[in-house]
């Protein structure tokens, strides 16, 4: 039977797949897209918990309270969307300025 | 565990589904994997889109079928469509996706992330819905929340959360704004 430890761990390791790839990359746009890998193991973690625990609150008999981990989702989601296109905004203006996207080029503010 | 297919709060229990779980599961972390290691950044944004079609696919498995359509529309839909477009637009094709010099020491710290990350799992009593903790008509109540989820998530949205809905919109308008402001040309 899946339980909720099998959730958790898959989130665990895809999480770490994202947090290697945006420490390692040299392109922007794959960091961003490692940076999005980590919200979606975030989501699968907060979602899996909403399904399996027990909130606090449920002893007033209010059982909607058992989806608030899908309202963090919702709101993850939401983040991730303005994330994504504010950064390749910013990526765009970068690559417009300095013709590349390469991160270990970037270091303007080091000198 | 229930005896029968189901648990008493609805969860799945049949060979199947755990077959299908396992599929699923690993289908996210190869596509995840390749999206890290492929060298085109072009597939590495298409094994994106298949990561997530994966993880949409838990959330119909976790019984949070809302969510499932938002991930098809906004992470499998537009948030690659934006990857895909910018990479286009800044013709860095050629030069692949490479690695920096920090490999080793991000290996270690990733690897060190995930330890923890499965040490607090495991390690955690989790005070799990199947456990004796509910009365089985509670867990009769539980298993119906699941089973028709979109109404009562929009409750809580609609009413507990109603200023943070609020806020989210203004924080989507707020990035559009500016996503617009930073690359208008001058």
């Amino acid at each position: 039977m899946i339980g909720l430890t099998h959730y958790l761990a898959l989130s665990g390791v895809i999480f770490s797949i994202g947090l290697y790839g945006a420490l390692t990359k040299r392109n922007a746009i794959a960091i961003l897209m490692a940076v999005e890998l980590m919200f979606n193991a975030v989501n699968v973690a907060v979602v899996s918990i909403a399904r399996y625990t027990v909130p606090v609150g449920i002893a007033d008999g209010d059982f909607s309270v058992l989806l608030t981990g899908q309202v963090f989702a919702v709101f993850v989601i939401t983040v991730a969307a303005a994330e994504v296109a504010l950064g390749l905004a910013i990526v765009l203006a970068i690559f417009r300025n300095r013709q590349t996207v390469d991160v270990s080029q970037m270091d303007l503010m080091k000198r | 565990m229930g005896e029968g297919p189901m648990t008493p709060t609805g969860i799945e229990t049949t060979p199947a589904f755990t077959i299908i779980w396992w599929a699923v599961a690993g289908t996210s972390v190869g596509a995840a994997v390749l999206v890290i290691v492929l060298p085109d950044l072009l597939k590495a944004a298409l094994s994106l889109v298949v990561s997530f079609l994966a993880v949409a696919a838990l959330f119909v498995m976790l019984n949070a079928e809302f969510l499932a359509v938002v991930q098809l529309l906004i992470y499998a839909g537009a948030i690659p469509i934006l990857v895909i477009f910018a990479v286009l637009v800044m013709r860095d094709v050629q030069r692949g996706n490479p690695f920096n010099r920090l490999r080793v020491p991000a290996l270690f710290l990733a690897g060190l992330v995930l330890a923890l990350i499965l040490f607090v799992t495991f390690d955690t009593k989790w005070n799990l819905l199947e456990d004796a903790t509910l009365t089985a008509g509670e867990q009769q109540q539980a298993a119906e929340v699941y089973g028709n989820s979109v109404p009562a998530l929009a409750e809580l949205l609609l009413n507990n959360y109603a200023l943070a809905l609020e806020v989210a919109a203004v924080l989507l308008l707020a990035a559009m704004v500016g996503a617009m402001a930073l690359v208008r040309e001058r």
